[in-house]
Formats: structure tokens, sequence, C-alpha cells
């Protein structure tokens, strides 16, 4: 491809990039002022809570706020002021679940949970999902693969919390093999230890099973219907005909061009871990974006809701802006075009 | 030596479906001469792909190979030498003894591994989709070596150099090798194809239209190409194509096929001149003779029968205009009533008295040449 080309294909995915993340934000914001409710009332009450005091809030603590808040003005001004303060500053704004911390220290702090846990899982099931859907579409006269299939078929359908209440019956509270809540143990302290790192493995294991075993089922049927009509490509009796030995075929012939949509599809589903698991997350009581997500809706938490679809929104369009940059390099056939 | 290199027996191709039992090739036999190009015509439908599908042991299911024999005599070649001399190096793959390749194969009846022996180092095939043949995310060079280097003992480099060779001997620069199949013309793609089947040197090539929905030019090259593989290294070839032009052009002993078994079997030029079966008389007769007076084509007066339930008797009696009471009851069978020409018609040969007549006063009167 001519370098110029390139150069050309590159600017312009990236500015549709940026132009894409604006709009979907704007839409996303303005959205978020027309719901009803009022998120200084909540905050207010729990201020009066707090300090044990029972007379009204004066006018002037109520601007205050309304002002620290960022909900004073008309709602352009508000958007500007918005845009602005996190474009350059990277402020999000103080929220209301931890006031008044701001709201990306709660972000940023619950994130490396989320992609671990998320990113984790969603890598593992994809591996598994691949190589077993895999086998299952080659093979997928024997008995094996059809129950495989049916199983699958099952299991995704599954929602994933009822898979992690069942998980959290059998193995926590029954058999009490792995700890119910939480992402590490209450006596440590967060640190770079053996321990630590044993407890955060042995605290992630239901909630990523959960999460591995319905989406496991997913990547395999689709990998299995993919396999299955690469069965059926004149290029395979071709490869048959060559007296090519079955594993040459499977990898080289049938695999290999498999892969190419999976990987899309896995670029895509790892733009969307940023937005947790919602209720797995909140299940297991495990500190991600999922569960701060969660308990900033209950209470019109704005800043904190806004900042984590502003996140997931960039994660997304990344996620997808990589992989249009990638592909050229894993798909021959998209290198000449652009 | 045995002259012949290809005997099919009573072959039946069935396919399973709701409707009943599609019987697509129903009763062929055939024999293919070493070092000869063998030509197979007849119309859309009547099972030549099959045949050959059924030849490579390709014929995937609802489709089965219900009964016959394809026996392959290959010339023993020193199994496990190269073409250097050097000793190939035991793989797990050989089953097949060079006595057990002496004495004949039944292709039908081989193992799946002694089937992948005998492909591409002894059989190798032209597919008709060649377009769609090669994987799209492999570059040629690799899709030409994979094959050799399962069934050969060159090195890798040696395979490539070989690869190269055969791209040459088929009109392609080396540079295809390192080509993606996007990035070739379907005539290239259709040349990669033939080098493809070249590589080894096989002793059978078959060619399942690897002419067709290419332009004349192309068209051109390509059998050109196949002539000068087989000048190059005494292939014998196995050539399917509807078109007769390029029989003429290219074969050396025709067979015509009709509604799932062979009608008539002869040398190209002999066929053309004189055919005798009903069927191959209106075939040759549809073809448009260049100058003279224009007349309008002669043409076979009918459909082609379905494949679920063929004609009792012989299956050309209801578009036949010679058409007798016996024909309808009694299949005729494929008869040598000439030196080297075979035919199946009750016109020639009589089931009962087993005499043949070639002078038949009715055909020589309804002639269309």
């Amino acid at each position: 491809m001519h370098r110029r080309a390139v150069l050309r294909y590159v600017v312009r995915r990236l500015a549709i990039y940026f132009l894409t993340i604006f709009g979907s934000f704007t839409i996303a914001f303005l959205f978020f002022r027309m719901i009803p409710g009022n998120p200084l009332g909540a905050l207010l009450t729990s201020l009066q809570q707090r300090s044990a005091y029972t007379t009204a809030a004066s006018q002037e603590m109520v601007d205050h706020y309304t002002e620290q808040l960022g909900l004073s003005g008309t709602i352009p001004e508000q958007y500007f002021r918005y845009i602005s303060n996190v474009l350059f500053r990277f402020d999000f704004g103080p929220s209301l679940v931890a006031f008044p911390t701001p709201s990306q220290e709660l972000i940023v702090r619950a994130l490396p949970w989320t992609i671990g846990l998320l990113g984790l899982s969603v890598i593992i099931s994809w591996i598994f999902g691949i190589i077993i859907g895999g086998l299952v579409g080659w093979m997928r006269a024997s008995p094996v693969s059809n129950a495989l299939t049916t199983f699958a078929i099952a299991f995704s359908q599954i929602p994933q919390y009822i898979v992690a209440l069942i998980l959290l019956f059998l193995f926590a509270f029954t058999l009490a093999w792995l700890p119910v809540r939480n992402a590490y143990p209450a006596n440590l302290t967060p640190a770079f230890t053996l321990e630590f790192i044993l407890g955060i493995i042995k605290h992630g294991t239901l909630p990523a099973l959960a999460i591995v075993l319905v989406s496991v089922s997913g990547w395999m049927l689709s990998t299995r219907s993919l396999v299955v009509s690469i069965l059926g490509e004149d290029y395979l009796l071709y490869a048959q005909a060559k007296g090519l030995p079955r594993r040459n075929i499977f990898f080289h012939y049938v695999l290999r061009n498999a892969l190419l949509p999976q990987l899309t599809a896995l670029a895509i589903s790892l733009g969307f871990i940023v937005n947790g698991a919602l209720l797995v997350e909140t299940l297991f009581n495990y500190p991600g974006l999922g569960s701060l997500l969660v308990t900033s809706v209950g209470i019109l938490d704005l800043n904190t809701i806004q900042g984590i679809v502003l996140m997931s929104i960039v994660a997304v369009l990344t996620a997808s802006l990589l992989l249009d940059l990638a592909l050229p390099f894993v798909d021959p056939r998209i290198r000449t075009g652009g | 030596m045995n002259k012949t290199l290809l005997d099919i027996e009573n072959l039946r191709v069935y396919f399973h479906s709701v409707r009943g039992e599609y019987k697509v090739v129903d009763g062929v036999n055939l024999k293919v001469n070493r070092n000869e190009i063998f030509g197979l015509a007849g119309e859309s439908g009547c099972g030549k792909s099959t045949v050959i599908e059924a030849i490579m042991r390709l014929i995937r299911p609802p489709g089965y190979i219900q009964a016959g024999q394809i026996n392959f005599y290959p010339e023993s070649v020193a199994d496990n030498t190269h073409p250097d001399g050097k000793v190939r190096q035991k793989t797990g793959d050989d089953t097949l003894t060079a006595e057990q390749l002496a004495n004949g194969i039944d292709l039908v009846k081989i193992n799946e591994r002694a089937l992948q022996q005998v492909r591409w180092k002894y059989i190798s095939y032209v597919p008709q989709a060649s377009m769609n043949s090669l994987n799209p995310i492999m570059r040629i060079g690799a899709q030409m070596t994979d094959t050799m280097l399962v069934h050969s003992s060159y090195s890798k480099i040696e395979a490539q150099q070989r690869a190269a060779e055969v791209l040459e001997i088929v009109g392609l620069p080396p540079r295809v090798l390192w080509s993606y199949p996007h990035e070739l013309s379907g005539g290239m793609k259709q040349r990669a194809i033939i080098a493809i089947a070249m590589t080894l040197n096989p002793q059978l090539v078959i060619a399942d239209e690897p002419t067709t929905a290419l332009d004349v030019n192309v068209q051109r090259a390509i059998l050109e190409a196949i002539l000068n593989i087989k000048q190059e290294s005494g292939t014998t070839v196995m050539f399917v194509s509807h078109d007769l032009a390029v029989h003429a052009e290219l074969v050396d002993r025709l067979a015509i096929m009709y509604a799932g078994k062979i009608v008539e079997v002869d040398t190209v030029h002999k066929l053309f001149k004189e055919p005798l079966h009903p069927y191959s008389q209106r075939l040759f007769a549809s073809i448009p003779v260049l100058g003279g007076v224009r007349t309008r084509q002669e043409s076979i007066l009918g459909q082609a029968p379905d494949r679920l339930t063929w004609p009792t008797g012989c299956r050309f009696h209801p578009r036949c205009p010679f058409a007798m009471d016996k024909c309808k009851q009694i299949e005729p069978p494929l008869v040598e009533v000439e030196p080297g020409h075979q035919v199946a018609c009750h016109l020639y040969y009589d089931v009962d008295t087993r005499a043949i007549n070639l002078t038949n006063e009715k055909v020589q009167n309804g002639k269309l040449s």
C-alpha cells in the first residue's frame, strides 16, 4: 500500500474516532440532564446525617453545592464547563458516592479490578471458546460434539448472575472452598506480596468463572458455526484432495480462516469490559466499575455516572480503532484496499 | 506393462434425499490408458463431475459410492527416493507397499491413510471451482509447498524451487509464489491450480472443467499449459468438459456420458467423424460449422431426464428418433463394436444374438450430417 494512502487512512480514521467520542458523549450528557430528580437533595440529606444536625440547608449552602457539583447555569453552560474540565484538567467533578472525593479518583481506583477480572475472563473464554468450538465444528458428526453443542446452547442463554448465584451457593456456601465476597481478604492491606496476590486470585475465581462459563459457550457456538461454514468451502475440499494430513487442514485452512472474524469480535468485547459486569460485580461485592456504577446510579451521582459512561465510550471506540488499524496486518485481503 | 492406468468398473454414486435416491452415476465403465489425454463429455447434470469426485474419493454426504471399483495401476516408482536419488525418510503414512501399488489399488476400498498417500503423489486434481479453491489467507507458494512437503522428501527450499518451476510451465512469473489468491485474476488462479497439480509429477491429473467460465484467450493458454505438461512429463490427463471444441483440440480419446452412464467411447477423430450413438450424433450435429449455408442448428428433442427416476431400458429412448420397443425395456450394454470403439445402443448390438451390426439402415438414413 502506498505510504500516503496509509497516512490518509489513519488520519481519516482518527478524525472519525474523535468525532464519534464527542457526539456520543454529548448525547449521553443530555440524557442525564433529562433524568428527573435532584442529586443535590441526596447530598444534603447525607451531609445532615453525617454531621447530625437537623436545620434545613440555607440557600447559600444549596448554591455552594450546586456550583461545586457543576449544576449551576443553563445546560449549554454546564456542558461546556464539563467538557473543558475533563479535557484540560482531567477533572470529572466531585462524586456523591464518596463526597467530596473526585469522581475520576473513584473510577481510576475501580478500573484495575474491572479490567483484571473482565479482561482475563474475556480472554480466557475467547481462547477456550475458539479451541473447543473449532474442534466441535471440525468433528460435528460425533456424538460428543453434538452433546457439547447442546450444552453450550443452554449455557449461553443462562444469565451470568444466575450462574454466579449457583456457583456462590455451591462453592462458597455449601462447600466453603472459596470466599463469598470482596476482591481480597479484608485482613490484608493491598501490597505486592504473594499472600495478597493469592488472595486476589481466590476471590476472583468465582466471579470470573461465572463470566467465563457463560461467554465461553457464546464464543464456542460462534466459532462452531464459522467452522461449519468453512467446511463447505471449495478450498477445503481441495485441501483434502491435496492429501494433506487432517491436522494440517484443521489449523491452516479451517482455524485460521475462522480466527479473523473472531479477532474482530474479541476486540469489540474487550472494549465493552469497561462497563463492568454490573450484576456479577454487585453480587460478589467486587470493587469494580460495575459496582461503582450501580451505587452511583442509586443516588443519582451524575459526575461519576458521566465519568464511567465517558470511559466506556472511549474504550469501545479505542478498541475498534485499534482493530481497524491492526486488521490489515492480519488479513491480507484488506491490505490492498483503503 | 499394463496399458490401462485407471479402470472404472460399474461405478455407482448415489445421493440420499427425502424424495429417494438420486442415482447420479449409475453404472459407469471406463478405461483410461497410460500417457493419453482422456476426455469426458456430456451435458450438464449427466454426472461427469461426480465420476471425478468419486475417483478422488471426495464424495460428501448425502452422496456415497454405492457400488463399483476404481482400479488404479500406477507405475511402481521407487517409493522412497527423491528425484535427486536421496532416500526419503520413512513417514508414518506409508501404508501402501510397492507390491500393492504394482498390483493395482482399488480407490474405492483403500483406507483414509492410504488414500492420503495416493492423493497428489499419484493422482492430482484440478477442481471445477478453481476460483474458490485456494485458501484466501495463504500465499500461493505456501499452498503449493504444503502438499509437497507432506508427500515428498523435498526440503523447503527445494519445494519452493520446484514450485517456481511449475509456475513457469503454466506461464506464471515466480512472484506469484508470494501473492495471495485475491491478487490474481481468474485465469491466473486457474493456471496456479494447474501448477499445483503438477508439483509432484503425478501419474494421473484429473481436470474437471478447467476452462469453463474463462474467455477463449485464457482457455487457450490453459490448454497449452496442459499440453506442455503432458509433453514434459508424460502424465496421463483425464479431462472433463462439456465443450466439444475443447475436446477436439486437446484429447486423444473421448467418452460421451448421458444420464449417469457412458454411451460411447472412441478416439476423438473417429468420434467426431462417425459417431454411432444417436445421442452422440445429435451432440456433434449441434456444433455450428463455419462457412456454408446458414441453417437452424439441430437440437435434441425433449429434456434431460430426471435423476430420481431414470427412464427404463435405454435412458435416451424418450428423446431418440430411432427408439424401438426393445429400447424401452432392455438397457443396452456398452459393447466394443469395432476395435477401440465402444457404444451402448441396441441399433448396433443385438443382446439376444450377440450380433454386431454396424450398417444399420435406419441410422444411416437418419444421420444428420
